[in-house]
């Protein structure tokens, strides 16, 4: 069993223009937090482009960024796009890239080190007109970076775009960004996360995957600081592999904690297992994570 | 299919007895399972426990319990299984067949060594099964007619207990290995 990984994110600079095809919303979520976490810490100011920007900033927060306060002080902003990237219910590249360029602009005239942008490119599978220049936003997107202290991440769901509009897009970025991944098949997806740090399950978990999830979870406990095992998309789990889980959390040392984020389906069966007695270890129910 | 049946776990429903599959009805689902296809069994399991009316949290437990059943034949029996599963004035009757074949070594007999088909390290999951059923056997006897059934094997006793700290096994009496091991997990909807 090898581990697969492409450009890792947290690897990600300045001036790069990444890509990012993802097959889960907390996936995206994910990857976008840590792009927009590294981009704040650098000094960056941070835009992010979203289908659902009323609950962004909730859920950054709820992974433990300080996100209310980024945006309150300006260094953080969410749009939807609808009054900047696109031109009301046409798409134009020259349009998107010029409205990219103005907010670079300010970001720079606020004092910021430079823009880093985060683009949830879904609204580009709204029917719209102008909608074939995608792939010339991207050219135009790599040809700015690069010393212009713009730095991109664009993320495709890799199950609604079309594999011809994909092709098409991908090449004009500098790096293809996906998460450390241990297993993944059809049935069972194990990855890296980033914010907050730890594993993720995607899927249905049971020991025919043992050898996987024991690699994932001997990462997570090298980690330094709280474990959090992200399986809010598992939708089964069987005793062995939570077995696992719950020794893997009491490995660890005493100053630190393990977070199991729980699909309803799921949780039953660390109940089951009394996870929830152990010191340090808490189950949290996805629904309000 | 004859055999002794163990004393059944946490009290469940009452009448149960009575909820015996009949002779000869035809279940309604029968499905082969290996390592390889288990997610397949879950799935079928899920959709007919669904299809009867079964909440979702029950129907949850339902799979659960039956998957670790599973799991114990692949693991410890003979790496594969059957599932039957039928569905009996109102409740969902599902029986677990371990394809074990019998020791060639033919450890028979009284005072003969014992061995355990599947060492107690770790309850094998029937402790959890026993937390999500509302009755739970342990069987084992003749072989039951189906496309590979293994021939038929030596009646054994089935002691059970579920010691302190949860932590359940299963120990077969004198007699050898088992040949066939049967679990029969109930789950009656809404209860």
């Amino acid at each position: 069993m090898t581990v697969s990984a492409e450009t890792v994110i947290t690897d990600l600079g300045a001036d790069d223009h990444a890509c990012l095809t993802f097959g889960e919303r907390e996936e995206l979520l994910d990857l976008t937090a840590a792009f927009a976490r590294d981009g704040l810490v650098a000094g960056l100011r941070v835009m992010l482009v979203t289908q659902a920007p009323g609950q962004a900033v909730t859920r950054l927060a709820r992974r433990g960024m300080a996100a209310e306060a980024a945006v309150a002080d300006g260094q953080l902003a969410v749009t939807d796009g609808q009054d900047g990237l696109l031109a009301g219910s046409a798409f134009s590249a020259g349009h998107a890239m010029g409205w990219l360029r103005d907010q670079l602009a300010l970001s720079l005239r606020k004092g910021h080190a430079g823009l880093r942008v985060a683009l949830d490119m879904g609204w580009a599978l709204q029917p719209m007109t102008g909608i074939e220049e995608l792939p010339a936003l991207e050219e135009m997107i790599a040809a700015a970076v690069g010393g212009a202290g713009l730095s991109a991440l664009c993320a495709y769901d890799r199950d609604r775009f079309d594999p011809v509009t994909l092709a098409s897009v991908t090449p004009w970025h500098s790096h293809s960004v996906a998460a450390p991944t241990y297993h993944a098949d059809p049935v069972l997806r194990i990855c890296r996360q980033y914010v907050p740090p730890g594993i993720r399950l995607a899927g249905e978990l049971d020991f025919v995957a043992a050898e996987s999830l024991a690699v994932a979870l001997g990462e997570a406990i090298r980690m330094e600081g709280d474990v959090t095992v992200n399986m809010a998309a598992l939708r089964f789990i069987d005793r062995s592999c939570a077995r696992m889980v719950i020794d893997a959390a009491r490995s660890l040392g005493e100053d630190r904690a393990v977070v199991l984020v729980c699909h309803p389906e799921v949780r039953g069966v660390f109940a089951h297992l009394d996870a929830a007695s152990l010191p340090r270890l808490s189950l949290v129910t996805a629904d309000d994570w | 299919m004859t055999g002794d049946a163990f004393r059944p776990g946490p009290a469940g429903p009452g009448g149960l007895g009575d909820r015996a599959v009949p002779a000869g009805a035809a279940p309604i689902l029968d499905q082969p399972f290996d390592s390889g296809t288990l997610y397949a069994l879950r799935a079928a399991v899920q959709a007919h426990a669904s299809q009867a009316g079964m909440p979702a949290d029950r129907a949850g437990d339902m799979v659960l319990a039956l998957h670790e059943l599973a799991a114990n034949a692949i693991r410890h029996g003979a790496g594969r299984g059957r599932l039957r599963m039928w569905r009996v004035a109102g409740a969902l009757s599902c029986e677990v067949l371990d394809g074990s074949a019998p020791d060639p070594d033919g450890r028979a007999g009284p005072g003969g060594p014992v061995k355990d088909p599947w060492p107690a390290l770790d309850g094998h999951g029937l402790w959890l099964v026993r937390q999500v059923a509302d009755r739970l056997e342990l069987l084992s006897g003749p072989a039951v007619p189906g496309p590979w059934s293994p021939s038929p094997c030596r009646r054994e006793t089935i002691d059970w207990w579920n010691p302190y700290g949860g932590t359940a096994y299963v120990r077969t009496g004198e007699g050898g290995r088992l040949a066939q091991h049967r679990c029969r997990c109930s789950r009656f909807p809404g209860q």
